[in-house]
């Protein structure tokens, strides 16, 4: 291979690694709540939207980029709090279909209040990384890198926290038994809150990490629907798989603007991932990584 | 595990055989008839363009009930059928010249065709991951509308209206009559043997396999026939909006009809049709509030629209939290207050 | 459960009230009962496009203001704008259109905007035979639609016009270099391609065409692919925020190219508030209708100081074409409505405007044609802006006067 196509080779895989990012970290958000709580949240993405609207409101009066970062975690606490306890625990014992229109209405109003919020427009986050990296022809933005170590930066946290903390083996034992794990003393409604709070947090990350990569608008909201891709592939109950399937769909996206873009006349891009994701789940029901449920037609 | 709540269904289903029991629900059905065949005399066209609008939608709701609410299987596509079912008549009538009351049927046959040809290999899915596939499949077609040029890629299509019925109130009517026609359908086949099956898989696939009830099969039917109502209420928007693009079936389409459903109530054509009016109607209710409170022109039409997706969302929520078996849920407590009055409570 | 049935019975009674709902008051189409005439406006109010919608109502809004406060309204009546939003959606904008022409009766709709929303109503208001504006795909105007109106130049024309700048001005002809079109996947973007390849093929220049989907994730394999083809020149037929994005990651992988925008809704200097200034110098846009910056246009000049006045320092800051347009469509209905006479009807306005020959809006746009013309749409011609940084602030600057497009487009399909 010359050395051209090699160096559009590596940009295609470094791009494929910053958009994947990107999946990975809102990905890991939806997953830690399904675990927990087998609930897939449609709203995810609008809430990491607000989360980000908050950075971006405080940084516009001026103040550093520390303060706006922990205005948004306080957010994003609230925000879980709130919504577990006014929607979620309402909830519980529904059937799975009720809790899913939940989220979605929840999403739409979450777009709705932004919008009075903070309008309809396209904002561009505060500079606090302008400029790229170039390593030999290829180039990464500095936006997309800071993408990639949240993301990765985040499943390592969490991964510690889930193995090695207390209150992460409570969590885990909550979402593979709640009835015993009650029996054993553990405090199912506060896991319950915790569950969400951390999704929020998470949701800080990738909000961040998507404004950055892209603009800040109400259109956020909508990129809930491009991560199920990822989350399918990588099995919806395993962090480690979501972050993988985020990063492997993130590629497949860009190999397959580079090198299949006549196709399918062009967005091939994106019918290519869901394309690979309705195979993926004939073979796999559960995705790569899922846990299989013996389950039977 | 289970999609749909059941509680109340399995009453309903044993000892409603017939449709209405008493005169005062004959009387009360013959009234709501007669009101509905004298509205459009008198109605303007902003009236008559939303009743079109929401008999398409109970005819589109009550097919999405056949698979989600009857039998239990999530389905997403539902845009994608109406799609379909718009551009088959579309195509069938303008390419191939087939009357209008010849292409409808044939573009539902088409769409349940295309539904079951979805619904085979994804007998295995469950939940979330069968959700998916549907998703993948709403985008797919949504992908090859737009690009296939014989069926305009994305300049669209132009639909012509029947001939016989091209103005708004001779289509009411055309419209009214297929509507009532697959209501009266569905009702039959909630009562039947098939919707029983149907209740029945819903509820524990595993006794209904076990009681002999063939899985697969029903299924399919049930995606057969979601197909072919969904594909006629695509049929009759295309003729309604005279011309479709692949604008015109947003993933948020997909929300709506589900919304319809779970707000009526899921699981009875009954509930399919109380949603499919409630989703309808109550947002563009939301156009008039401003000048019922004086407000007029204070309120920006920004505001209005993003109390409508508020509106919206809190509706769903809402229901959720409050009324659980939706609307149905509601109407057949209004029907126990009357009935056992003055015992009621 | 008596909470739970009130709130049943309430849902039932709002729905069979709205099935009853009649007009309130029976008056002459048009006019309002209070004697004002009534225009009615359907635009993307909320969603993606908000910001084509608001734009464009603040100007007509200020712009009828302005003839009912100080020239004492059209023929001794008051105008009055009623808008409604359709969220770009085709099912709200059938709805909205609706309940204007059959509930509040509007004379006339000015404008609907977006070309799927103006499909779904065509028809409906042919048969209602009402007068209603949109702009500028050539699309909806084909076959015999008297009512529609379009203003400004076709977009197919718009972008034939700029890739024949890009082939003479700019030399690509002459030094054989090609071209790299990024348009979006939709019946916009096939707008902007219906005039790039035919004017491509005509100068000898090669141009590559790749189709983005509306909101793509990310334009890394967009820049790779133009790296891929040495293109010198970068046609980007996206929205504000996507061409922004693509410009964003062209940096990144340190592209040296020369931008463009094929036409005046996307030729926009607010492309670089989000995007930052690296191609700011690299920039030309092709439109027919003025920039909202340009103040050496007196039309644009005078409503720029009319909000001035008014203390709307923000609309002056934004760099929005939709306020131009809203503007636009605001005279020429008004004058429509001016020629009508005292007696006005639908059926006069429609004829006052299909009249209308070189009326000349004092800038703004080409002078306006519609008597002879077998699509209802004005102007054959655009202009080349050029994209200057200057202490910091972008603007743009005309560098051609108005001119056609060398190439025939058939605009029919």
């Amino acid at each position: 291979m010359d050395s051209e196509s090699l160096t559009t080779l590596m940009q295609t895989v470094v791009n494929g690694l910053a958009v994947g990012a990107v999946y990975a970290a809102l990905g890991m958000a939806v997953a830690v709540i399904y675990r927990g709580t087998r609930v897939v949240n449609f709203a995810q993405a609008d809430i990491a939207m607000v989360l980000t609207f908050v950075f971006w409101f405080v940084m516009g009066r001026g103040l550093p980029w520390y303060a706006a970062l922990a205005s948004s975690l306080v957010a994003a606490v609230l925000v879980g709090l709130l919504i577990e306890r006014l929607i979620l625990r309402k909830l519980v014992g529904e059937p799975l279909f009720t809790v899913v229109m939940a989220t979605i209405g929840l999403s739409t109003i979450l777009q709705g209040l932004a919008g009075i919020l903070w309008g309809h427009d396209t904002y561009r986050l505060p500079e606090i990384f302008s400029g790229s990296f170039k390593v030999s022809g290829v180039s990464l933005l500095k936006t997309h890198l800071f993408s990639i170590v949240v993301a990765s930066a985040m499943l390592a946290v969490l991964a510690v926290f889930l193995s090695r903390s207390r209150t992460g083996l409570a969590m885990r034992a909550t979402s593979s038994d709640q009835d015993t794990a009650q029996l054993m003393g553990i405090r199912i409604n506060r896991i319950s809150a915790l569950i969400w709070i951390i999704a929020s947090l998470i949701s800080v990350g990738a909000g961040l990490a998507l404004g950055y990569s892209q603009f800040l608008s109400l259109a956020m909201g909508g990129f809930i629907l491009k991560i199920f891709p990822a989350i399918i592939l990588g099995g919806l109950d395993s962090l480690g798989g979501v972050f993988i399937g985020g990063l492997a769909i993130g590629l497949c996206v860009s190999f397959a603007g580079t090198y299949m873009g006549g196709l399918f006349g062009g967005a091939s891009s994106e019918m290519v991932s869901y394309l690979l994701t309705f195979l993926i789940l004939m073979v796999k029901p559960y995705g790569l990584f899922g846990a299989r449920q013996i389950e039977r037609v | 595990m289970d999609i749909v709540p059941k509680r109340y269904l399995e009453e309903h289903q044993r000892d409603r055989r017939k449709m209405m029991h008493f005169r005062l629900q004959q009387v009360g059905m013959g009234v709501l008839l007669l009101v509905l065949l004298w509205m459009p005399q008198q109605a303007n066209g902003y009236v008559l363009g939303l009743a079109l609008q929401a008999m398409i939608a109970v005819v589109g709701a009550i097919g999405l009930n056949f698979v989600v609410g009857f039998s239990g299987q999530v389905s997403i596509g539902q845009a994608a059928y109406m799609a379909i079912g718009a551009y088959s008549t579309a195509v069938l009538m303008g390419k191939f010249g087939l009357p209008f009351l010849v292409a409808l049927p044939l573009a539902g046959v088409i769409t349940a065709g295309a539904s079951a040809l979805v619904g085979w290999p994804t007998l295995r899915l469950r939940g979330f991951y069968l959700a998916m596939a549907t998703f993948a499949v709403h985008f797919v077609v949504i992908m090859v509308i737009s690009r296939w040029d014989f069926v305009g890629a994305q300049t669209g299509v132009a639909v012509d209206r029947p001939s016989f019925a091209s103005g708004d109130v001779s289509f009411y009517y055309l419209t009214f009559a297929i509507m009532a026609l697959l209501v009266h359908m569905a009702f039959n086949i909630e009562h039947s043997f098939v919707g029983r099956a149907w209740g029945a898989i819903r509820d524990r696939d595993l006794a209904a396999a076990a009681a002999g009830i063939s899985l697969a099969r029903f299924k399919l039917w049930a995606n057969v026939w979601s197909g072919f109502y969904v594909g006629i209420a695509g049929g009759l928007s295309a003729a309604f909006l005279s011309y479709i693009t692949p604008e015109n079936f947003p993933f948020f389409l997909t929300i709506q009809y589900l919304g319809m459903l779970l707000v009526g109530g899921l699981g009875t054509t009954l509930g399919g049709i109380f949603g499919a009016l409630f989703i309808t109607l109550v947002p563009e209710a939301v156009r008039f509030l401003p000048a019922l409170f004086g407000a007029g022109d204070a309120i920006s039409p920004t505001l209005l629209a993003d109390g409508q997706m508020i509106l919206f969302g809190v509706i769903i929520v809402g229901t959720l939290l409050y009324a659980p078996k939706g609307l149905f849920g509601l109407w057949e407590d209004i029907k126990l207050y009357f009935r056992t009055w003055p015992f009621s409570y | 459960m008596k909470g739970k049935m009130k709130l049943g019975l309430a849902a039932l009674g709002i729905t069979l009230g709205l099935a009853m709902q009649q007009t309130a008051t029976a008056q002459t189409p048009g006019i309002s009962s209070d004697n004002k005439v009534l225009i009615g406006v359907v635009g993307p109010l909320s969603g993606p496009v908000a910001y084509a919608g608001r734009a464009e109502l603040e100007s007509m809004n200020m712009y009828f203001d302005y003839v009912n406060k100080e020239l004492g309204g059209v023929n001794g009546r008051q105008l009055k704008l009623v808008p409604e939003d359709d969220s770009y959606d085709p099912g709200k904008t059938v709805a909205a259109v609706r309940k204007l022409v059959t509930v509040d009766k509007v004379m006339a709709i000015a404008p609907i905007v977006g070309t799927a929303p103006i499909l779904a109503v065509r028809e409906y208001l042919n048969n209602q035979k009402v007068v209603a504006f949109n702009g500028k795909a050539a699309d909806p105007f084909i076959g015999n639609w008297p009512y529609l109106f379009g203003l400004g130049t076709p977009y197919e024309i718009q972008a034939a016009v700029g890739l024949e700048f890009i082939a003479n001005d700019l030399g690509a002809k002459k030094n054989g270099d090609s071209v790299y079109a990024v348009v979006p996947d939709d019946a916009f973007g096939n707008a902007t391609l219906k005039g790039l390849e035919p004017a491509a093929k005509m100068q000898g220049i090669k141009l590559t065409v790749e189709k983005v989907p509306r909101n793509a994730d990310q334009y890394g394999s967009v820049v790779t692919n133009i790296k891929r083809s040495g293109a010198k020149y970068v046609i980007s037929g996206s929205p504000r925020a996507s061409t922004a994005a693509l410009m964003r990651e062209a940096e990144a992988q340190g592209l040296d190219v020369t931008f463009m925008s094929p036409n005046g809704a996307t030729t926009e200097a607010a492309i670089f508030d989000l995007a930052g200034k690296r191609y700011a110098n690299h920039y030309y846009g092709a439109h027919s209708v003025s920039q909202w910056e340009d103040e050496s246009d007196p039309l644009i000049k005078w409503a720029r100081d009319r909000f001035r006045a008014a203390g709307k320092t923000e609309v002056l800051k934004e760099k929005n074409f939709f306020y131009v347009w809203g503007l636009i469509v605001a005279k020429t209905v008004v004058e429509g409505v001016k020629r009508a006479g005292p007696d006005i009807t639908r059926e006069k306005l429609a004829d006052a405007l299909r009249n209308m020959e070189k009326y000349d809006l004092g800038g703004g746009v080409a002078p306006v044609t519609y008597k002879g013309q077998s699509l209802l749409i004005t102007g054959t011609t655009a202009r080349i802006s050029k994209g200057t940084l200057a202490d910091g602030v972008v603007s743009l600057k005309p560098v051609t006067p108005q001119r056609s497009a060398q190439v025939t487009i058939s605009l029919g399909k």
